[in-house]
């Protein structure tokens, strides 16, 4: 953040927006120019730098930009005083022996005062005079610079100006991809209020303060300036803000940025997608459960949930098919806190969530609460197992409301062919439900093959091409297959067993895998002899 | 049944009932009403008979207070019409007139969480040394680095401001010192953010050159009393003469600062600029962030000022009254803190700016009172408020225009004590643009 008077903003009807330095050669060449004046004066005094700054300001550059780079280097500087004796103390033994004598209005009643004061310091005239106002910032010395490079210097210094500018802002809006737990953690912080709606499928919110109902209010421009780097830590991120730069104007002039075109511009750590874990213990949990095979996707920070006027923000999404559960991980928890959350979950439908608090910052033993909110205790690691047990029982329950489903509905396939997961997804239902159902359903003129279901009509034709095939030459299995994938079937040896075909292996090669009809199959058409005939309907 | 509750600097009304001032906040579903109309809130809730639970006030509880403070006649006065209008309202007085006895006096009578804000750090150690005197007890500070809260608070306007939605409800009186400050656009937020129903303004200068004193009455209330200089000079503050001293530059100074000075003038001129007043130099100002020309002119202009307001003469002239006054109490103001420390180091007086340490500070004072330091020599941080007793001449060798800060250097040497006869003297550069700032300061005299 740099003094305002240094601001440089560009305005055009109701748009306002910081003047970018590009990144090209020559502003390089000066950013790299004024570090270089900097380490060029280690060991000198901050005056000395000061002057040689002042001198780069009148090389033709704009002397704002000059100066708020410089702005920003001296916060990176490590000043030290020359002298190890304490010019405090000195000036205090001077001024003493001052009160004595009278304040001296000739050259020599000044050195008499001075040389008394040194000798009795036990130091000579000229440290005395050296030291008397080291401690004054511009006496001292300049150490070090922490490392920037230009670059860095030249991003960091449009994100002060874009600060700056926000110093003058009376609410921000903003829509983010992922990073939301920081940013409403740090907006509670702040102690500003948000709202927050849904707008082309994106959450957008925006940011003020208690008193911006009652007037225009720049009161919380320092705050939303301070929140501001952490909104542009987020992978894609667009800011509004309505700027209130002149009050005796009174007119509000509008700022839009947005990280497609303005990111390029703006220091900022971007944290990557796979790094956002705030602890060990959700990393390590993360980690854990995507080594097994669930058939869950896991997403880390899945994004707010609006809940009445407030917003939730998990850290975990657990996701198959329609079913969606949460997973927040809490160290330090109260009933309350938990209340408060069964709360909010009552008033939005179908979110189920999944508490872990840690087993030792319990403060009262809580098993269940309510049928939407499980809570699983830990210790040092969230435990994977009560995790997937839930899982699975959220899934059984689902399945077996659809299998209750898609009793009450007939289902009619067009497809000659069609594999079970094919079918759940037209009807919206989990897999599970869809193999369970076909257990005790046959399709009419279908048969069920394993996960498949395949038109008997299909069966036969391909029954009649590997048969005319074989009255020909002699078939491998590699040779089937093709001729089954290219008839539309799938699965092939399910469909060469089912058709009475024998393969005679030899090794492991499908292409020296030899086909041949069972005698008693021959020249017959296909007949059901599946599973099928079991079937209670 | 209404709940009303404190909110970061605002009151939530949770309950069907709107009250006056209040807005419906649809971000949290219930009427949000400004910290400042508290009193009004509650008036109305009680005329209207509408049952409420009060959970917004949260004073501090405080002992019952009791303080020695004698008061004048005119500070009587002025604070039985402070009481009679409510309890609130601005008081003005001049400097050394002991406006900070009347609100320790407001303070024992009301007996409430108080809270003293002031623009100084200076002056946060001398309410907080009035207050633990007074009343013997520990106060509590906010402001230069310190976060204490007790019924007793002093804060600096800054803290204030920034604390306001934590501080905002845990005082029933608020005392602004120096209430010149509070009208800012962002300071006037301390009084809008805090619900305090009693709240008392004390300074020296209530007009400001912007106009903004105008919003006092609504933020602490209106100009309850007021005298000035002369009403009380001779009988309450010490008798005063003003000399304005012209010196010469030297020659070399006068020509350095005639051809930096003609930089500026001749851009004026070409350029067809008038600066009459203060909206015109802040248009200059402007100009010079595009205009590299008006830049130049700007730092030539600055350059002059800087040749002329640090002249050798000055230094010469003081030098001289040095050599008279051998046994006063000297205060020597300059406008710019490179001037102080070559004052400092000439004449081994020690000096005060915003760069001094508040332990060296604190110890220049407490010697200067004690009489083991005869002078301070200080730039703009010393014209406020704080109290020097004694000190009988004042040295004005450079500053700016402006009236109030010539009344407030005044009345750093005002301070009455039997015999004294207090001068302020004026070291001017002739025939230079300063001769003009000196006239601009007296305007309102």
């Amino acid at each position: 953040m740099l003094p305002s008077g240094l601001l440089i903003t560009r305005r055009w009807r109701d748009r306002i927006k910081p003047v970018y330095v590009e990144l090209n050669q020559e502003n390089l060449s000066v950013a790299h120019l004024l570090i270089q004046t900097y380490t060029d004066h280690f060991g000198k005094r901050k005056f000395e730098l000061n002057e040689a700054l002042s001198g780069l300001e009148d090389l033709g550059y704009d002397y704002r930009f000059i100066r708020g780079l410089s702005i920003l280097l001296d916060r990176k500087c490590l000043l030290e005083s020359k002298t190890t004796l304490d010019p405090f103390k000195i000036r205090k033994h001077v001024f003493k022996i001052t009160h004595k004598h009278g304040f001296p209005t000739t050259p020599k009643a000044r050195r008499n005062i001075l040389h008394r004061s040194a000798s009795e310091l036990g130091i000579t005239i000229e440290t005395l005079e050296n030291t008397f106002y080291s401690d004054l910032e511009n006496e001292l010395i300049l150490k070090d610079l922490e490392p920037i490079t230009p670059e860095s210097l030249l991003r960091w210094y449009n994100l002060s100006l874009t600060q700056t500018l926000f110093f003058y802002s009376t609410e921000l809006i903003f829509t983010v991809t992922g990073n939301w737990q920081r940013i409403f953690r740090q907006i509670k912080w702040l102690g500003l209020i948000y709202t927050i709606w849904k707008r082309d499928e994106r959450y957008e919110v925006k940011v003020d303060g208690p008193t911006s109902l009652f007037k225009l209010n720049r009161r919380y421009g320092t705050s939303l300036a301070k929140l501001l780097p952490t909104i542009l830590q987020s992978q894609d991120w667009s800011v509004k803000a309505k700027i209130l730069r002149r009050r005796r104007e009174g007119r509000l002039l509008n700022l839009e940025l947005d990280s497609h075109k303005h990111g390029r511009y703006l220091e900022s750590v971007v944290i990557p997608k796979e790094e956002v874990y705030d602890s060990l213990i959700e990393q390590d949990f993360a980690k854990r459960f995507n080594l097994l095979d669930t058939g869950w996707t896991l997403t880390r920070e899945p994004g707010p949930i609006p809940v009445g006027r407030h917003v939730m923000i998990p850290d975990f999404l657990f996701k198959k098919d329609s079913l969606k559960i949460y997973l927040e991980i809490v160290g330090f928890w109260t009933p309350q806190y938990l209340q408060n959350k069964i709360k909010k979950l009552g008033l939005v439908d179908s979110i189920d969530m999944i508490v872990a608090v840690d087993k030792n910052l319990a403060c009262q033993k809580l098993e269940r609460l309510g049928a939407k909110l499980r809570i699983i205790y830990y210790h040092r690691k969230v435990p994977l197992k009560p995790i997937l047990l839930y899982l699975q029982e959220k899934e059984n329950l689902l399945v077996n409301e659809q299998i209750m489903f898609l009793r009450t509905i007939p289902f009619s396939i067009q497809k000659s062919v069609i594999d079970t997961k094919e079918i759940a997804d037209q009807l919206g239902v989990l897999e599970d439900a869809v193999k369970e159902i076909l257990k005790e359903r046959q399709i009419f003129g279908y048969v069920r093959l394993g996960n498949i279901l395949i038109r008997q009509s299909k069966l036969t034709e391909i029954k009649k091409r590997l048969e005319s095939q074989l009255e020909e030459r002699e078939l491998n299995l590699a040779e089937a297959s093709q001729i089954i994938t290219d008839t539309g079937g799938l699965n092939s040896t399910s469909i060469l067993a089912t058709l009475g075909f024998k393969i005679e292996w030899s090794g492991i090669d499908p292409r020296s895998a030899k086909i041949t009809l069972k005698e008693k199959w021959k020249k017959k058409p296909f007949q059901c002899n599946t599973d099928l005939k079991k079937t209670k309907i | 049944m209404i709940v009303l509750r404190y909110d970061k600097g605002s009151l939530l009304l949770r309950g069907e009932t709107g009250t006056p001032y209040g807005h419906w906040d649809p971000r949290v579903g219930a009427f949000r009403v400004m910290a400042i109309y508290y009193p009004d809130v509650l008036s109305f809730l009680d005329r209207s008979r509408i049952f409420y639970r009060d959970e917004a006030a949260d004073p501090l509880p405080i002992p019952s207070l009791s303080c020695q403070v004698e008061l004048r006649s005119y500070q009587t006065s002025a604070l039985d019409v402070w009481f009679d209008v409510g309890g609130r309202g601005v008081i003005v007085l001049p400097t050394a007139a002991g406006k900070t006895f009347i609100a320790l006096k407001a303070i024992e009578k009301l007996n409430v969480a108080t809270l003293v804000v002031v623009p100084t750090l200076d002056l946060l150690d001398q309410w907080r040394q009035h207050l633990s005197d007074q009343f013997g007890m520990d106060v509590g500070i906010f402001g230069g680095g310190e976060n204490v809260l007790k019924p007793l608070t002093v804060s600096t306007y800054a803290s204030a401001y920034i604390q306001a939605a934590y501080l905002g409800n845990k005082f029933m009186f608020i005392v602004f010192d120096e209430v010149h400050h509070l009208p800012a656009p962002s300071y006037s937020q301390i009084a809008e953010m805090y619900i305090a129903p009693y709240r008392m303004g004390l300074t020296a200068t209530y007009e400001r050159e912007d106009g903004l004193h105008l919003d006092l009455p609504r933020l602490v209330g209106g100009r309850v009393y007021q005298l000035e200089v002369d009403d009380l000079a001779g009988k309450h503050l010490s008798p005063y003469t003003h000399e304005k001293i012209l010196v010469k530059l030297t020659p070399r100074e006068q020509m350095e600062y005639q051809r930096e000075y003609r930089v500026f003038t001749r851009y004026l001129k070409k350029n067809r600029i008038l600066l009459k007043n203060r909206e015109d130099f802040r248009r200059f100002i402007m100009r010079t962030g595009r205009d590299p020309k008006a830049r130049k002119a700007l730092l030539a202009r600055n350059k002059a000022l800087k040749i002329v307001l640090n002249s050798e003469a000055k230094i010469k002239a003081l030098s001289e009254f040095l050599s008279i006054y051998t046994k006063e109490k000297i205060l020597v103001f300059t406008r710019f803190n490179q001037l102080v420390y070559r004052i400092s180091q000439h004449f081994l007086i020690p000096a005060i700016t915003y760069q001094t340490s508040r332990e060296e500070r604190k110890e220049i004072l407490e010697k200067f009172k004690a009489g083991q330091y005869r002078a301070i020599v200080t730039s703009q941080v010393l014209d406020e408020g704080i109290d020097v007793p004694d000190a009988s001449i004042g040295f004005i060798l450079s500053g700016t225009g402006s009236s109030r800060e010539y009344i407030q250097r005044l009345g750093r040497i005002l301070r009455k004590r039997p015999g004294k006869h207090a001068k302020l003297i004026e070291i001017v550069a002739q025939e230079t643009l300063e001769t003009r700032i000196s006239q601009r300061r007296h305007r309102l005299e």
